[in-house]
């Protein structure tokens, strides 16, 4: 029976992961389509959208995305088309078999094995992994890597076969190029690993191992620092993201103008920023944000579900007594250095409590979970236990299932730039009927200063030929910019595409409206209209 | 040092504590006069919060045709587990090492409790649980209990559970050598200093 808990765990992983991959979320995001796109274009010319070749990141829309999951998602564009499906699969898939390595990875840290796959269970339904998983996440590409790179780095540790060294240092580097919170926690956590494990590490008998490993280090490391140092692609989201762009931070910083000494020794900047800093990373040790509303599918104050199951609050705090009370140091060490740096990267960041960037954490909830897993086993009641846990948990989980199908969509389709798919289907079908279609790149319902990029969902939609596109920069005829109503409807047989915002007070009559689009949450999305024919044509 | 003592030193040096010296003093009394009233505005404001889940229960029985799962999902027992997890956050540890609650109950831009006792604090809950000392961390649970009820996010009362942290810091350093301990106190005896004059500083600019 052992044998098949594996392929079952990731069977349960696959059918949370794939089931109406494309419907939810209900829209290709930004990211995605950009993802996707890049990745046809590198099938087809072996350049990006700006017509690099083979880039180690992707400009895009000028926020340099890590290469990985661009890459990863080549052959499936290859197998199935430029479709929404290939795009969100290799997330699904790695999301999937997460799970297989962070089970075999429990056991190496010699957790009770039916407690490994009762971990294994829990993360395969577990929210927080579901959703990141389902589209196409870098963030989900550089977990499986990190889980895969420390399982083979113990498995190392334990039979000192060079493979595993190899294959563990691969890991823990694509880990650092699929996604930017890695940039920071891998380094400091494969550290942490080394100082735990040293005595375990003979230097001396591995001399030789270890100059390969570091040799097969460079070679994804001196291409990083290159790009670090001689291009923006790192600094640029570092500076985008960066905690001091934070109002609150910056305006009580003295930039190093201080009125006097006093002003100088007790309000420094270095401890106005480490105080800043402080706060954002206690945060995330928020019972709030942890089990009820970490995940934020709905808009504040409504019904939301937590990073982790509200059901898994006794295991959870059973798993920290476990540990506590634990004569596996190195178990102990292990959870408490990923427990505290987990949440690390995303707190330097700008936004509060950020799901995604401290989607890193995931294992050391694993292991407490595991851990509390253990000591239910042990426990007297552990039946009675154990049916009351599986009860709750499927209300849990059908409660998180209809907040995502069901209530998500009406809040946050805008989020999803829900609207883009529709329009650049109709407008890849009709096009022949028109001139031009002028889109705007007004979006949403917020107000009339949010923008998005239609282009990349012309791009993505209508098969764009890539080569043609970074060539000219532009796509035959479609044209994207804010709509001024008094010049563009004066341009005969038009199609013009926008949101509201552009046209709030312009006058245009019912029959020159042909579709609109709205948003799930039946807020107007996109009015579709037509300019008149010219004499010609008629 | 025994744990008394090092228990009232840090009692002493603590922000939150010297703070009341500072401001009004009869503020605290003020606010407790007041508890009742704010105990019986926080039981009753439980369950009339339900905007959001009518709207979701209509959203589901009418948009989607699933009426029973709109009452069995959304009910009045969600708020219940919602008051439940608010109830543990009144032990979050930002509150007490970072933010305080931002009102005159609290030193300004400093930390009611310094931080660097943090960790120690946490090291002391975890010694507790080794220990099997099982009653300081149900007394632990149950002190925030009087900040929850009053549904105030005032740091008069939400002070038993500072005084909790506090003791298991002091639990903590109680078993490090007396070397060490002197170190660490001394340092945080300078640290406090520094957070008088930084308020000080921050009073009078």
């Amino acid at each position: 029976m052992k044998k098949y808990l594996l392929p079952i765990l990731f069977f349960v992983a696959v059918i949370f992961r794939f089931w109406q991959l494309t419907k939810y979320p209900v829209s290709l995001s930004m990211d995605e389509t950009a993802i996707g796109y890049n990745a046809y274009s590198i099938l087809k010319t072996g350049k990006d959208e700006w017509g690099e070749f083979l880039p180690l990141a992707f400009k895009s829309a000028g926020d340099y995305k890590p290469p990985v999951n661009v890459y990863l998602t080549v052959p499936f564009i290859a197998i199935f088309g430029l479709t929404e499906f290939a795009t969100r699969l290799p997330s699904a898939l790695l999301g999937s078999l997460t799970i297989v390595f962070l089970v075999l990875l429990l056991i190496k840290l010699k957790v009770n094995s039916k407690a490994a796959y009762f971990a294994g269970l829990w993360l395969s339904i577990l929210p927080w992994h579901i959703h990141f998983s389902r589209a196409s996440f870098e963030a989900v590409t550089a977990l499986f890597f990190l889980v895969t790179g420390t399982y083979l780095f113990i498995s190392w540790i334990e039979n000192k076969k060079l493979f595993h060294l190899i294959t563990s240092i691969v890991c823990f580097s694509l880990s650092v190029w699929s996604y930017h919170s890695e940039r920071l926690f891998v380094p400091i956590f494969v550290i942490g690993l080394i100082f735990l494990y040293r005595q375990q590490i003979d230097f001396q008998k591995v001399k030789k191992q270890i100059i390969i490993g570091l040799l097969v280090l460079s070679v994804f490391a001196i291409p990083f620092i290159k790009l670090f140092f001689l291009t923006p692609a790192i600094k640029t989201r570092a500076a985008v993201t960066s905690i001091f762009r934070e109002t609150t931070l910056s305006n009580a910083l003295h930039h190093g103008k201080y009125l006097n000494t006093q002003d100088f020794i007790f309000d420094n900047d270095i401890y106005i920023t480490f105080r800043h800093w402080l706060g954002k990373y206690l945060n995330y040790y928020n019972f709030q944000f942890i089990f009820l509303d970490g995940m934020q599918f709905t808009k504040p104050g409504y019904p939301n579900v937590g990073i982790i199951y509200l059901v898994d609050l006794p295991i959870f705090l059973l798993g920290i007594f476990y540990l506590v009370k634990s004569k596996n140091n190195l178990l102990k060490k292990i959870t408490l250095l990923w427990f505290l740096l987990g949440p690390l990267s995303a707190s330097f960041t700008m936004n509060e409590q950020h799901p995604l960037r401290s989607l890193v954490w995931i294992p050391a909830f694993s292991i407490i979970i595991a851990c509390g897993f253990e000591q239910v086993l042990k426990l007297k009641i552990k039946k009675i236990f154990l049916i009351s846990y599986f009860v709750f948990l499927s209300i849990n989980v059908l409660y998180f299932i209809d907040i995502y199908k069901y209530q998500s969509p009406k809040h946050f389709s805008e989020y999803w730039q829900y609207g883009y798919k529709q329009i650049a289907q109709y407008a890849c079908e009709n096009k022949d009927k028109y001139d031009e279609i002028i889109i705007s790149d007004t979006f949403g319902s917020d107000g009339p200063l949010n923008t998005g990029l239609p282009y990349l969902y012309i791009l993505f939609y209508c098969h764009q030929d890539p080569q043609k596109f970074y060539q000219t920069k532009r796509i035959e005829k479609f044209s994207f910019h804010q709509i001024t109503w008094e010049t563009d409807s004066l341009k005969p047989n038009r199609l013009i595409i926008t949101s509201p915002w552009d046209v709030l007070n312009s006058k245009i009559s019912e029959e020159q409206i042909i579709k609109k689009i709205n948003f799930l949450n039946d807020k107007s999305a996109f009015i579709f209209i037509t300019t008149k024919t010219n004499d010609k044509q008629k | 040092m025994t744990i008394k003592k090092i228990f009232i030193l840090l009692i002493i040096i603590s922000p939150f504590f010297w703070w009341q010296f500072v401001v009004k003093p009869n503020l605290i009394f003020q606010k407790y006069i007041q508890s009742p009233k704010f105990i019986q505005t926080k039981i009753s404001s439980i369950f009339t919060n339900t905007q959001y889940i009518s709207e979701f229960r209509w959203n589901d029985a009418t948009k989607d045709n699933r009426p029973f799962a709109a009452r069995f999902f959304y009910n009045k027992s969600q708020l219940l587990i919602n008051e439940f997890i608010y109830y543990l956050n009144g032990l979050n540890p930002r509150y007490y090492f970072q933010s305080g609650s931002g009102q005159i109950d609290c030193p300004p831009n400093i930390e009611p409790i310094a931080i660097f006792l943090l960790p120690i604090s946490f090291l002391g809950i975890f010694r507790l649980i080794k220990k099997s000392q099982f009653k300081i961390i149900l007394i632990g649970l149950i002190s925030c209990f009087l900040g929850y009820i009053t549904g105030q996010n005032s740091f008069y009362f939400f002070f038993p559970t500072a005084l909790f942290y506090l003791y298991t810091g002091a639990y903590e350093l109680s078993f490090w050598s007396k070397k060490y301990q002197y170190i660490f106190l001394a340092f945080l005896i300078i640290y406090s200093i520094f957070l008088f004059f930084r308020v000080n500083l921050i009073i009078h600019s």
